[in-house]
């Protein structure tokens, strides 16, 4: 009964975490739905959308389209479109049906392409793979496709991998990011994916580091090792902790790629959210308490890469459940929806760290500045 | 690596055909996989000796999608070709194009190209294309050449025709090309002549022409294909005719890296 979700939500999918990714490279992006998959994202999924000028469309797929395999219409109707925005790039994003009847997305696009001359994308999701697949699968075709080998190298150039609203929140987080990275010396080249242009992606390989702060952008950075050799460090910085910044430091002298921090005890704290600021919290607390047992739990899949020897799997509502109440948490860090799991019975503190992936418009107001003093105090509650 | 995609009608004799050219083409020395892409999941019996093999989609329904390892799907047959069959749901339920497209991705996903690194993929796909589904083995990334086998009757030539259709509009998608047409002969009057003109009116050519003998049902009931069985047969030469004309016009870079490697 692994995927039997009672209290919690649906996460958010793999075509939102495409949209997101593509949101500000000034491209129509057409969800092919009937239109609740388009409804989804830019309803619940996206802060940025309310008030944006995005170009985000559904392509009103219907029962007869689906039978006689109108790929045609689809095409037709994203060029009109196109005639009349104008747009740097157009993305077709699959959803459940065009998985089912095995629609072509990678095709579409290609035909797209060729009639228009614009560089076009197709994504097969299908709206069961979750947000990080699909903001990854974003990032790695923009690279494939956009990322130019530079002979030039920027000094201290860095490129901040893995950044959207989804993980990052409605809030100023994304903004604080840039601005604290610049404050330790750093020029970032590339911002992927909140503020985005296509010359900047042009030229990611400019950059002597990367840093990726969710595990969305993991691919993405081993991409870019692969292709250019860039090193990567993997870690959010939070509040006033170092830890990524000395990391960032280390890893430009001696070019090894660094991961903060995948080293915790099963027990105590268990921290359920996106895997690298639950990575970056488990960091801040060792720093202030070595002694604590703090695990990290994903609901997104876990990454066994940047994952700690007792980190955690978890695959639905009813996994986290039966730890909760396997006695032996005595905190849990996670989105307020988790709450309604709780009971006295189980005994455990919650600590509220709202995810957008997780809660959507619900508490996107609420959340937490991650390079802010209310994250040190969130840390505080966590260990107190 | 060539891609090679086998359509043609239902029991026009695609498999045979199929299995046949594989044994053929690792007679030759290349490393050969086949994969049948239909719910019968008989494309490759010959090849094992009669035996059917587990299919991707059996092994899936089993071991669930994350337990499924290369060693349950992959299996070595005659002359060391690999034999892969990518099944199909519950019979009268669920959706067999979607099954071949959920069998493809497990492949790929287990790395199963770059495993065993075969110089010629075959993929025997049933029928006609019917649906997004048995379009899979053509589209990017999978063969790279389509023949397609017929007879002369009038059914198979309008499958031929249907299957041709679909080849030639995915060219706007820079996929598979027609590579010709394999008459699998079934005796009916003046049947060279028909085929070769509805060829030409696919403006396509015929590439061979495999007799009618009773040595495939001999071999058949050996469970073997013609080329294991009967090797010293006019038909098997017939076999192997096919498969220099295969390479021919569909190996020319697979010929020159050969030669490279030598």
């Amino acid at each position: 009964m692994e995927q039997l979700w009672i209290t919690l939500p649906a996460l958010a999918p793999d075509y939102s975490g495409v949209c997101s990714a593509m949101f500000d490279l000034g491209g129509i992006c057409v969800i092919h739905d009937a239109s609740g998959c388009t409804g989804n994202y830019t309803g619940y999924d996206e802060p940025r959308w309310y008030g944006s000028s995005s170009k985000i469309f559904c392509s009103g797929l219907r029962e007869i389209d689906a039978v006689l395999g109108r790929d045609d219409k689809l095409i037709d109707n994203v060029i009109k479109a196109g005639e009349l925005i104008d747009p740097t790039m157009y993305t077709v994003i699959g959803s459940p049906v065009p998985m089912v009847i095995g629609s072509d997305m990678k095709g579409i696009a290609y035909e797209i392409e060729e009639k228009t001359g614009v560089p076009s994308f197709g994504f097969d999701t299908n709206g069961l793979g979750l947000y990080n697949k699909g903001v990854s699968m974003a990032m790695c075709e923009l690279i494939r496709r956009f990322a130019k080998k530079k002979e030039e190298k920027i000094s201290r150039g860095i490129n901040i991998l893995g950044t959207t609203p989804l993980d990052l929140s409605a809030n100023s987080n994304a903004d604080d990011l840039n601005e604290k990275v610049e404050s330790f010396g750093f020029q970032i080249v590339g911002r992927m994916m909140m503020g985005a242009k296509i010359q900047q992606i042009e030229d990611l390989a400019k950059a002597e580091i990367n840093l990726v702060v969710t595990e969305s952008g993991m691919e993405a950075a081993k991409l870019l090792k692969r292709k250019f050799g860039i090193p990567y460090v993997v870690g959010m910085p939070v509040g006033n902790e170092m830890d990524v910044w000395e990391a960032l430091e280390q890893t430009l002298q001696d070019k090894a790629d660094r991961v903060v921090c995948n080293e915790g005890e099963d027990g105590d704290i268990l921290i359920v959210g996106e895997q690298v600021l639950a990575n970056s919290i488990r960091r801040s607390i060792l720093n202030k308490n070595p002694q604590a047992k703090v695990c990290v739990g994903s609901m997104f899949g876990l990454n066994k890469q940047i994952a700690g020897k007792g980190d955690l799997n978890i695959p639905g509502e009813e996994s986290l459940v039966e730890l909760l109440y396997s006695g032996k948490y005595k905190v849990l860090v996670g989105d307020p929806l988790m709450e309604d799991l709780l009971s006295e019975k189980c005994n455990v503190r919650m600590v509220k760290l709202p995810h957008v992936a997780l809660s959507s418009k619900l508490y996107w107001d609420e959340a937490v500045h991650f390079l802010r003093e209310e994250m040190d105090q969130l840390i505080e509650e966590i260990i107190k | 690596m060539i891609k090679i995609a086998i359509y043609g009608k239902g029991g026009i004799g695609k498999s045979t055909t199929t299995s046949n050219l594989s044994a053929a083409l690792s007679d030759l020395g290349y490393k050969v996989m086949q994969i049948g892409c239909d719910p019968k999941s008989d494309s490759t019996k010959c090849l094992m000796g009669g035996v059917k093999i587990p299919t991707v989609l059996d092994k899936i329904r089993e071991k669930g999608p994350e337990g499924v390892e290369l060693e349950d799907i992959v299996f070595q047959g005659y002359n060391g070709i690999l034999c892969v069959e990518a099944g199909g749901p519950t019979p009268g339920i669920g959706c067999a194009g979607r099954g071949i497209i959920t069998a493809f991705e497990k492949l790929e996903e287990l790395g199963g190209y770059e495993h065993y690194e075969p110089d010629i993929v075959l993929y025997d796909v049933l029928g006609d294309v019917v649906c997004g589904g048995f379009a899979m083995p053509i589209r990017g990334g999978y063969a790279d050449h389509v023949f397609i086998v017929t007879s002369g009757e009038m059914m198979a030539l309008y499958a031929a025709s249907n299957i041709a259709s679909a080849v030639h509009n995915f060219g706007k998608r820079g996929y598979a090309k027609m590579s010709g047409i394999i008459l699998n002969s079934r005796n009916v009057e003046n049947e060279e002549a028909i085929v070769r003109k509805a060829a030409e009116e696919m403006e396509e050519t015929v590439l061979s022409i495999i007799p009618r003998d009773k040595a495939v049902q001999t071999a058949e009931d050996q469970g073997k294909t013609v080329i294991e069985a009967l090797p010293e047969s006019t038909m098997a030469d017939a076999y192997r005719e096919l498969a220099k004309k295969v390479l021919e016009v569909s190996g020319n870079e697979l010929l020159l890296h050969h030669r490279k490697c030598v």
